[in-house]
């Protein structure tokens, strides 16, 4: 990953606090987020009279938003005092860029149970090869066999439960459609 | 005699015996992947476990935790990159024993440490166990609620110099556990109206999130990825490990003290909830340059300090199986996977398991021990074949990532809800990791607060104020240890700030 030798030295500052590009705007995006569940916290929970307050309901995600709010409070503090890094931009770009291999991976699990396993895993690793630069047929072709050893081993082995594709039921009637909707 | 008897008979299964196989040399391959870990392959494979047998799943995710550290020392010692994060300090004098031609010894030595450290560990876990297991049926409600809130106590501190980014994130995770249906008075707590939210999270959608989901998005999303020093990449020579085998584990045995003293480390960090291999090395890694007679050499290619790193380091993953197993508190993330494993089984771990299941308790054991035996043999022979995996590309690995962590989501309800939870903790774990931000304390908040919050309720019932919480010996051991933990934290910031 890095041409810098590990030293003792860079793994403790690594365990240091250091402000990376992007901390501030993180910082504050949780708080904010804090800062909503103790406006919701009253409408959200329920507190009764007659129990003690560590049986509450309301207590136990009460105590997890109040060490929330009392370290982002504190980090957000800590944040704005050390020295502003530079790369705020890029690094919103990058957090950015990780939603599209999100819609990616949700794309793959609403097409699973229309077009099955086996066609959905082979589209989307071929589609995710190509998009992020291998294209060679060699490196297609890898793609597609490890596609078909992964829907085998999980799905025809470990028989996982993942529901069978809606386009088998077009399949003939007999061994073919269940061999597909039982294994592939 | 019985029982073990009877544990060798639970081993003698074939579905057993597969998983020693796969869990192992599966556990060497994602290892030696520099990205993908440990976490990630035991997130992956932690719904499939749920349709084998306890001892089955438990086994083939103990091969993976334990032997991924051996896996991880080959990258670490070859190309300069940690295959998993505990052996980041292995690159320190490893590669620079590679960059001397001396990879084959420096390799022989981390496998040689890797298997004394793995054994030491599993002696000290069937020694101490049982001496927990007198101790536990003192173990009631207050007592194990204490437990757990030194664990979460533990977990905070142990992130020095993150202590306030790792109570946020567990408060993160006591609030996302208790986000649902609350059992008390029936009612819905932050759902804000949704159905989809009514059932909680997921803790194993969570952790597929965090964990899998975030590392393939990293992985996807990185504009360079290299390996490290290419151009002095060793990887390329066909007689990578050759030479006398013997005469470097001989040569393991001449840091035998080193070794000991390291493998103690460890076992007492993996114990204690929280602190883990990190500190386990570190503290081998000073032990060894303090005491060496050629403390300079350290970073230069030192023998002692590969032996501290990798002995450390592999102690770590049976002791914390200690307090999983006796008393059902895990000290970090992948023994909390691994304690979902037992409660899916319906088999609750602590007290009763060694009453009632000590065959059970002798075979993991012994699953253990062949597991370090059988990743020491496939090592010392397949290392030369082995490195070649390290050379896939990050992106298709985070391809990979993303296609088996479906069958990880998608397997255990079917539900898209959980698909789309598991992408949003994947986007919130991928910027939690950019920021270097800690991760394990949501998870052992979700985990810790829910042990603290059903223990405290029963307590509540049968003490009467804080005197009669402490009278009984184990939870005054526990308050001490809680006390004693803060005085010595905060003592420590006051002589770093004075």
């Amino acid at each position: 990953m890095t041409k810098q030798p590990y030293t003792p030295r860079v793994l403790f500052v690594q365990w240091g606090r250091e402000r990376q590009p992007g901390d501030l705007v993180f910082s504050m995006f949780m708080a904010g987020v804090v800062l909503c569940l103790i406006v919701a916290f009253p409408w959200q929970t329920v507190w009764h009279s007659d129990q003690h307050f560590l049986s509450q309901p309301a207590f136990w995600p009460g105590l997890g938003i109040g060490l929330m709010g009392l370290a982002g409070l504190g980090n957000l503090y800590n944040c704005l005092r050390s020295a502003r890094q530079p790369g705020r931009r890029q690094a919103l770009w990058q957090w950015l860029r990780t939603i599209e291999f999100a819609a990616w991976f949700v794309g793959y699990v609403v097409i699973v149970p229309i077009i099955g396993y086996l066609l959905a895993t082979i589209i989307f690793m071929l589609a995710l090869m190509g998009r992020t630069g291998f294209r060679a047929p060699r490196e297609l072709g890898m793609a597609l066999v490890g596609a078909i050893v992964i829907v085998i081993v999980f799905r025809g082995f470990l028989s996982v439960n993942i529901p069978s594709g809606a386009v088998y039921d077009w399949l003939p009637e007999g061994s073919i459609r269940l061999f597909f909707q039982l294994y592939l | 005699m019985e029982t073990l008897f009877m544990a060798i008979t639970l081993l003698l299964d074939w579905q057993v015996v597969l998983a020693i196989l796969i869990g192992s040399l599966g556990g060497v391959i994602i290892g030696a992947i520099p990205g993908v870990g440990p976490a990630v392959a035991i997130a992956i494979l932690l719904p499939v476990t749920f349709s084998l047998e306890p001892l089955v799943g438990l086994t083939l995710l103990l091969g993976i935790y334990g032997s991924s550290m051996y896996g991880g020392a080959i990258p670490a010692i070859l190309i300069n990159v940690p295959g998993t994060a505990a052996n980041a300090l292995t690159t320190y004098d490893g590669y620079a024993l590679t960059k001397q031609g001396r990879a084959p010894r420096a390799l022989v030595l981390a496998y040689s440490a890797s298997f004394f450290g793995g054994v030491v560990s599993i002696i000290c876990l069937m020694l101490l166990s049982s001496v927990l297991v007198v101790v536990a049926p003192q173990f009631g409600a207050r007592e194990i609620m204490l437990a757990a809130l030194l664990g979460m106590l533990l977990v905070v501190i142990a992130h020095r110099g993150k202590t306030l980014l790792a109570l946020l994130m567990l408060g993160l995770g006591v609030f996302l556990n208790n986000v649902g249906f609350e059992s008390i008075r029936y009612t819905h707590q932050f759902t804000f109206g949704q159905t989809w939210l009514a059932s909680g999270f997921d803790l194993i959608v969570v952790i597929l999130g965090l964990f899998a989901l975030s590392q393939a998005f990293l992985l996807l999303t990185a504009r360079k990825v290299g390996r490290g020093d290419d151009a002095q990449n060793p990887v390329s020579s066909p007689s990578l490990v050759v030479g006398s085998a013997r005469e470097h584990f001989r040569a393991f045995f001449r840091h035998r003290r080193v070794a000991s003293v390291s493998a103690g480390f460890g076992v007492l960090m993996g114990m204690i909830p929280g602190v883990g291999e990190f500190t386990a090395q570190f503290l081998g890694y000073t032990y060894a340059q303090r005491t060496s007679k050629t403390p300079d050499q350290f970073g230069k290619g030192a023998e002692e300090g590969l032996v501290a790193s990798e002995t450390a380091n592999n102690a770590v993953p049976a002791a914390a199986l200690i307090p999983l197993l006796a008393l059902g508190i895990p000290g970090e993330a992948l023994t909390a996977m691994m304690l979902s494993v037992f409660y899916v089984h319906g088999v609750v771990p602590g007290p009763q398991l060694f009453e009632g299941k000590l065959d059970f308790i002798l075979a993991l054991y012994i699953v253990l021990l062949l597991l370090n035996v059988l990743v020491l043999v496939f090592l010392m022979v397949s290392t030369r074949w082995l490195v070649r995996v390290i050379d896939l590309p990050p992106k298709v690995i985070g391809i990979c990532i993303l296609v088996l962590s479906f069958v990880g989501v998608y397997a255990l309800r079917n539900s898209v809800v959980d698909c789309l939870i598991a992408a949003g903790f994947g986007i919130f774990g991928c910027v939690l990791k950019q920021l270097n931000w800690p991760i394990v304390p949501i998870i052992l908040g979700m985990v810790l607060g829910g042990i603290l919050e059903v223990k405290s309720r029963a307590a509540l019932a049968r003490i009467d104020g804080i005197a009669d919480l402490v009278s009984r010996p184990v939870s005054l051991f526990f308050m001490v240890a809680i006390v004693l933990v803060l005085v010595v934290h905060f003592v420590g910031i006051y002589r770093r700030r004075g």
